[in-house]
């Protein structure tokens, strides 16, 4: 009856992606400077000891929520990768609700509200896209791309024009009673994963996205409402990547500057959605997974090892992932 | 005039057990025009292909030139003289024209200087009588233009044997007396020719000799000045001995009579696909408890007429009056709600949603017109006790109703669909080829469901299988080339039949 389910032969192939996605990595990383023991000692370092998992769920929430909401819009076909901007459209509203609004709004509001609004605004820049592929038959993937860049630029404008505090582009930051501790930010996470997977097994809509998403000539002889169903995808993913930009901002990232922006956590949020299958309780562990090494990049570039080298071991992963799937004989 | 090739005990399966070629021998002699005449489905794109080498036979062989001949690919085939022009001719549309021959050339294994194919193309033009822009770009082409490109490059390739599959599906009619003329140029070279068609006139228009196919056979071969329209036209469509099925009978004889029109097409105009018109000035009515076929052969604007009536193509011109609301500019949706039941003739990426599970194949069909089994939120208890419900209506055991619906077979899932759709208890069922490619006993359950079905509502049977529509329909419309060639009403007068559907 649900979609989601794992088989066993989907758990072999995914782990046999990790393994080979991670010895990769490893080969990667011994032409390195750092050495095959420096990256031994981190990733060591990295699952065992308290300090990174600290890291690793603080910066899991921008991830997870993005590709929570990614997987019911992947499941209806709509591709976008406008995660990312809204993302950072979600922090830049949250940073003006608590420093620029003047409202100076108590924490206990304050908080819900540029949650909520990060979301709403996330939800509106999706709408864009949505409406740009239904009514003007435009691309999803580059429309949604190029909104990003736009949503880039308007932070960077803010940082070193008008929100500029002192001689650098760098805005005020989150007073410190706005700021949020790691295990609200994954709670909200998984409250979207579970309202996602609610949707997706439980209602109407959701049963219509799957139809739509599998074949979108089925759903529309059949009187599901195409429109309909694009929109609303393009809408939820929006809201919940909104949502992941507030928490980026009240949780850990606190200011903007054109130096601090995100290292693409709504891209990541693209991959671990693939990565899970488009299955919204599965991107909970595997948007750990990618905070983790992310953590881990962050313990490499102390020797000498740039960040780059953390993108392409979590694309060598995916793709690994999506090849073993592939051969056993699945796609999600 | 000598054999050239020789064609002994071919057979082809497809999966699924569908029996392509059954036992086809036949002679292609040297420079000659071969017509290979039959219906949609009767076997013959299927016998080129295996001379081509595009399908392996599982048994039978072929002798080229004397010499026995098993192509391993088409490539193969091409380097030993075959030569097939698909239906529709395949370019890169964004090569010219030039470059798009040179890469033919190429595959087959013909190296050849840019110089020296400028000035052969035209040289073989001019032989040919008409010229041909090198530089233009494939896209640009007609089909016409296309298929004599493709004639180019088989003299090019000096092929030996040609065959042209349907020909002239996209010509008009003065480009088909230029292919005439240009192919019995070329036989009269000693080429062979194999023309397959499935139009009568048109075979006799320009063969030498004619081999009628039906069903996978070959059941006749004639000399084109010994023969005639009606011998022909009897072959290719068997001599029928009227309805067969005895149950469907009975519950026919319980059908009351035609009552208030439930659909009315009213001057239908619709275009296909490339922007042609399809479907031109068709009015039908199909009356309560009425079952009504619409025969002809596949592409003549059946499949525009079905997609225009279900909502999927905007008709151009005219009316569609479904239970007397006007539903033309409706969604397909509204029409879904007002009691459609709609059976597709593609199964899985039409009818059903393929990698979704039995249920939710049942469910989301059945949810914009059943509020039990869900509104927002899907009653998935009450969702699954319909599921079964209809899958005890398919009369086979499916094993479960999570099963992705990708596992079933064919029939199973012609059964699962059509069950569903009636379930709807609708008020006009419409289906295309419902039994297209199905075994016998579930082509007879598909059959009498929708019969069964139809007393209480009403039914548009949109069918390639002339025979099938005797059987079961009150009232036949014969369709050729978009237009209404003639209405016919019990008893059916086969050969009128026939006639109207062989345009």
């Amino acid at each position: 009856m649900l979609a989601l389910k794992v088989d066993s032969k989907q758990v072999v192939g995914v782990t046999l992606g990790l393994v080979l996605g991670l010895t990769l990595a490893l080969i990667l990383g011994s032409i390195s400077p750092a050495g095959f023991r420096g990256i031994l000692d981190s990733l060591v370092w990295v699952y065992t000891n308290p300090v990174p998992h600290v890291f690793t769920l603080t910066l899991l929430s921008p991830i997870a929520c993005a590709a929570v909401g990614l997987t019911v819009a992947y499941r209806a076909g709509f591709i976008t990768v406008g995660s990312e901007g809204q993302i950072l459209l979600g922090a830049i509203v949250t940073l003006w609700l608590v420093e620029y609004s003047g409202l100076n709004l108590n924490p206990q509001v304050a908080i819900p509200i540029s949650i909520l609004l990060g979301g709403f605004t996330g939800a509106l820049l999706g709408l864009i896209v949505g409406v740009l592929r239904v009514y003007f038959n435009v691309n999803e993937i580059l429309a949604s791309l190029m909104l990003n860049y736009v949503i880039l630029y308007v932070s960077n404008h803010l940082a070193s024009g008008p929100w500029r505090v002192g001689p650098f582009a760098i805005t005020r930051s989150v007073g410190e009673e706005y700021r949020l501790g790691p295990l609200v930010m994954v709670f909200v996470a998984v409250v979207l994963a579970f309202l996602c997977w609610f949707l997706l097994t439980r209602s109407s809509l959701g049963l219509a996205i799957k139809v739509y998403g599998r074949a979108p000539r089925v759903a529309e002889t059949y009187g599901l409402n195409p429109k309909a169903i694009v929109l609303s995808v393009a809408l939820l993913s929006g809201f919940t990547s909104g949502v992941g930009g507030a928490l980026m901002m009240l949780g850990f990232q606190h200011s903007l500057s054109p130096m601090s922006v995100s290292p693409g956590y709504g891209y990541m949020g693209v991959l671990v959605s693939w990565l899970s299958s488009n299955n919204p309780l599965v991107v909970l562990p595997a948007s750990w997974f990618f905070s983790s090494i992310l953590v881990l990049g962050r313990s490499l570039q102390a020797s000498g090892l740039p960040i780059g080298y953390v993108l392409a071991v979590q694309a060598v992963i995916v793709l690994s992932v999506m090849i073993a799937r592939r051969l056993s004989g699945r796609w999600w | 005039m000598d054999t050239f090739l020789s064609i002994r005990g071919v057979r082809v399966v497809y999966p699924g057990g569908i029996i392509a070629n059954d036992d086809v021998s036949l002679d292609v002699r040297r420079g000659e025009i071969l017509a290979l005449l039959g219906e949609n489905g009767a076997g013959k794109t299927t016998l080129i292909k295996v001379i081509a080498g595009l399908v392996k036979p599982s048994s039978g062989e072929l002798v080229l030139d004397g010499v026995r001949f098993k192509p391993s690919s088409y490539r193969d085939a091409l380097r030993n003289g075959v030569y097939m022009v698909p239906q529709m001719p395949r370019f890169f549309d964004g090569l010219t024209v030039f470059e798009d021959i040179l890469l033919t050339l190429r595959t087959a294994g013909r190296g050849i200087s840019g110089r020296d194919l400028r000035r052969k193309v035209n040289e073989l033009a001019g032989r040919l009588g008409f010229k041909v822009d090198l530089d233009s770009y494939c896209w640009s082409l007609s089909m016409g233009e296309k298929q004599r490109v493709e004639l180019l490059k088989a003299l090019l390739l000096d092929s030996k044997l040609l065959m042209l599959d349907e020909p002239t599906t996209h010509m008009a009619s003065h480009e088909f007396r230029l292919l005439r003329e240009m192919l019995r140029g070329l036989a009269s070279e000693g080429k062979s020719i194999i023309f397959v068609t499935h139009k009568v006139r048109e075979a006799l228009d320009i063969a030498d000799r004619i081999a009628v196919m039906r069903k996978g056979r070959v059941v006749g071969v004639f000399k084109g000045e010994e023969v005639d329209e009606d011998i022909l036209i009897k072959y290719m469509f068997g001599e029928s001995n009227g309805p067969a099925g005895l149950a469907l009978e009975t519950y026919k004889s319980l059908q009351s009579p035609a009552g208030k029109p439930i659909l009315e097409v009213l001057d239908l105009w619709v275009r296909g696909a490339y922007g042609q018109i399809a479907v031109k000035g068709v009015t039908m009515v199909v009356g309560r408890s009425e079952i009504v076929g619409v025969a002809g052969l596949a592409g003549n604007g059946q499949r525009e007429l079905f997609e225009a009536i279900i909502g999927l193509r905007k008709p151009a011109r005219g009316r569609i009056i479904l239970d007397g609301e006007d539903v033309t500019d409706r969604s397909p949706a509204h029409r879904v709600r007002k009691g459609l039941a709609i059976i597709p003739e593609e199964r899985l990426g039409w009818g059903l949603a393929p990698g979704l599970s039995v249920v939710e194949n049942v469910a989301f069909s059945l949810l914009p017109v059943n509020s039990t089994i869900g509104g927002f939120l899907v009653d998935w208890r009450k969702a699954r006790g319909v599921a079964e419900e209809v899958v005890a209506m398919t009369n086979v055991k499916i094993p479960s109703l999570d099963a992705s619906v990708d596992s079933l077979s064919g029939g199973n899932m012609q059964r699962l669909m059509v069950a569903r759709e009636l379930y709807k208890k609708p008020k006009l069922i419409i289906a295309m080829n419902p039994t297209g490619g199905l075994d016998l006993q579930t082509a007879r359950l598909v059959k009498s469901m929708i019969v069964a079905s139809s007393r209480s509502s009403a039914a548009l049977i949109i069918s390639e299988d002339l025979e099938e529509l005797l059987e079961v329909s009150d009232r036949i419309y014969v369709m050729s080339s978009g237009v209404v060639k003639g209405v016919f009403e019990k008893p059916f007068n086969v050969d009128a039949i026939a006639r109207a559907m062989a345009g």
